[in-house]
């Protein structure tokens, strides 16, 4: 079993996923990246190609506005999902990601990706589950953080 | 007769009289005062509280913050959020203020020998969890691995952050902390405190989790360490409620069946969990 092939199968994205599921996620992966510290991996406003499985290392999801310093919504490390865009139209990128450590990602091609699901609607099924579960806790976790809890009585 | 004599005496009600010895800022709106002891020594247990009085404005009930293991030493850390706290902050060395306690019952650092330790803080939550830190740290054979995870609103909200940056570099400790928000000079996690629980570094089949924080922040933590496969009886978490007696008379901090300054303010998840989802309690 090759490296990449390990790291997939240890990647939580892709636990319950059967064999023949696994050799199509397989098949779709571009390679693994090595991103340097302060190195960008998408720029808002970019094509979303690709699905991102960060398996090391840490990434700032960051907005920017004129006239003010970007600021970061999210940071995203190992075993997490980066970027959801790429299964969405329009596929383009929202926020800037920018590595701010040394991190390492499996980039898959998020079009071969979905024309897979389109074949294979189990994996498709499957596939939804997964983004909408990272969608679910992305979208929990900025309602927290629009509650500011830290900045009432505690 | 002696007993007797001390049980006629004692009267909880009473505040004794405390000079600040020592005052810092932790954070903008956070401070620490250090309290001349009553009687050179004070012997309190790890997450229990005193009731300090400002004369003329009022009490309020504050975590002690510093080492239990030094009587010698009283330190509170005090989040300026009302007219007692600000009138605590305005104070500086050489002024007294009146002091009641210790209340409350205590983190189980006892009972968590042979577990692995999450210690779970959200903002100023950090402050009565501290003593039990240090306690770990001062017996750390004692316990498996031991996780601090800590959230607070912004950088500059971060309380001891010279410690966490000690208690970082430690080999027998591991130290996650978030913030929920930042700009690029912040090289650390974004997002909320739950997010970290995964990724900290423990068995949740044989762990003991210690928490404190806002009350939304601790059921939403509470949830998640028991959907990671930490034992309900071995969350603990620090409550708080208005607390006026602190001796379960008044009922100021009512909880369910329970008094917050009498039962608590320490409980098992087990025991409160279903309250922390019911709004009117």
């Amino acid at each position: 079993m090759s490296d990449i092939e390990q790291q997939l199968r240890e990647h939580p994205f892709a636990r319950g996923f059967t064999e023949e599921q696994m050799a199509r996620l397989r098949e779709c992966v571009e390679g693994e990246m090595a991103v340097e510290e302060d190195e960008f991996i998408f720029r808002a406003g970019g094509r979303a190609e690709r699905l991102y499985l960060v398996t090391d290392g840490e990434v700032a999801l960051e907005i920017h506005s004129p006239g003010r310093p970007p600021g970061i919504v999210q940071t995203v490390a190992g075993g997490e999902v980066l970027g959801w865009s790429w299964f969405f139209e329009p596929y383009r990128w929202a926020f800037d990601a920018r590595a701010i450590t040394p991190t390492r990602v499996i980039a898959v091609d998020g079009r071969q990706m979905r024309e897979c699901a389109d074949a294979d609607r189990d994996l498709g099924f499957l596939l939804l589950k997964r983004m909408a579960q990272v969608l679910v806790d992305r979208l929990q976790a900025t309602r927290l953080q629009l509650l500011d809890v830290y900045g009432s009585r505690t | 007769m002696a007993a007797v004599l001390e049980l006629a005496t004692f009267d909880p009600m009473a505040p004794v009289a405390a000079r600040i010895v020592d005052r810092w800022d932790e954070s903008h709106d956070t401070f620490s005062l250090r309290l001349e002891p009553p009687e050179g020594k004070f012997d309190f247990a790890p997450g229990q509280f005193n009731m300090l009085y400002v004369f003329g404005t009022g009490e309020v009930a504050i975590s002690i913050s510093g080492p239990s293991s030094e009587p010698g030493v009283l330190t509170h850390t005090i989040r300026g959020v009302g007219s007692v706290t600000y009138a605590l902050r305005r104070l500086r060395p050489g002024d007294v203020i009146g002091l009641r306690g210790p209340f409350g019952n205590a983190w189980p650092v006892d009972r968590a020998e042979g577990h692995d330790v999450v210690v779970v803080a959200g903002g100023i939550g950090l402050a009565p969890l501290r003593p039990a830190i240090y306690h770990l740290l001062a017996n750390r054979e004692r316990y498996g691995r031991v996780v601090l995870v800590y959230g607070a609103r912004s950088p500059g909200d971060l309380l001891y952050t010279a410690e966490l940056q000690e208690w970082r570099s430690r080999f027998d400790m591991d130290v996650l902390v978030t913030v929920d928000n930042a700009d690029r000079e912040w090289r650390g996690s974004v997002g909320v405190v739950t997010k970290l629980i995964g990724r900290a570094p423990f068995d949740p089949h044989n762990a003991m989790a210690l928490v404190c924080g806002p009350e939304i922040m601790m059921r939403f933590t509470g949830r998640e360490l028991v959907t990671r496969g930490v034992g309900e009886s071995m969350v603990y978490l620090s409550t708080e409620r208005n607390m006026k007696c602190a001796i379960g008379v008044c009922g100021h901090c009512q909880y369910g069946s329970k008094f917050v300054c009498r039962d608590g303010p320490i409980f098992r998840y087990d025991e409160v969990g279903e309250l922390l989802e019911i709004r009117e309690v």
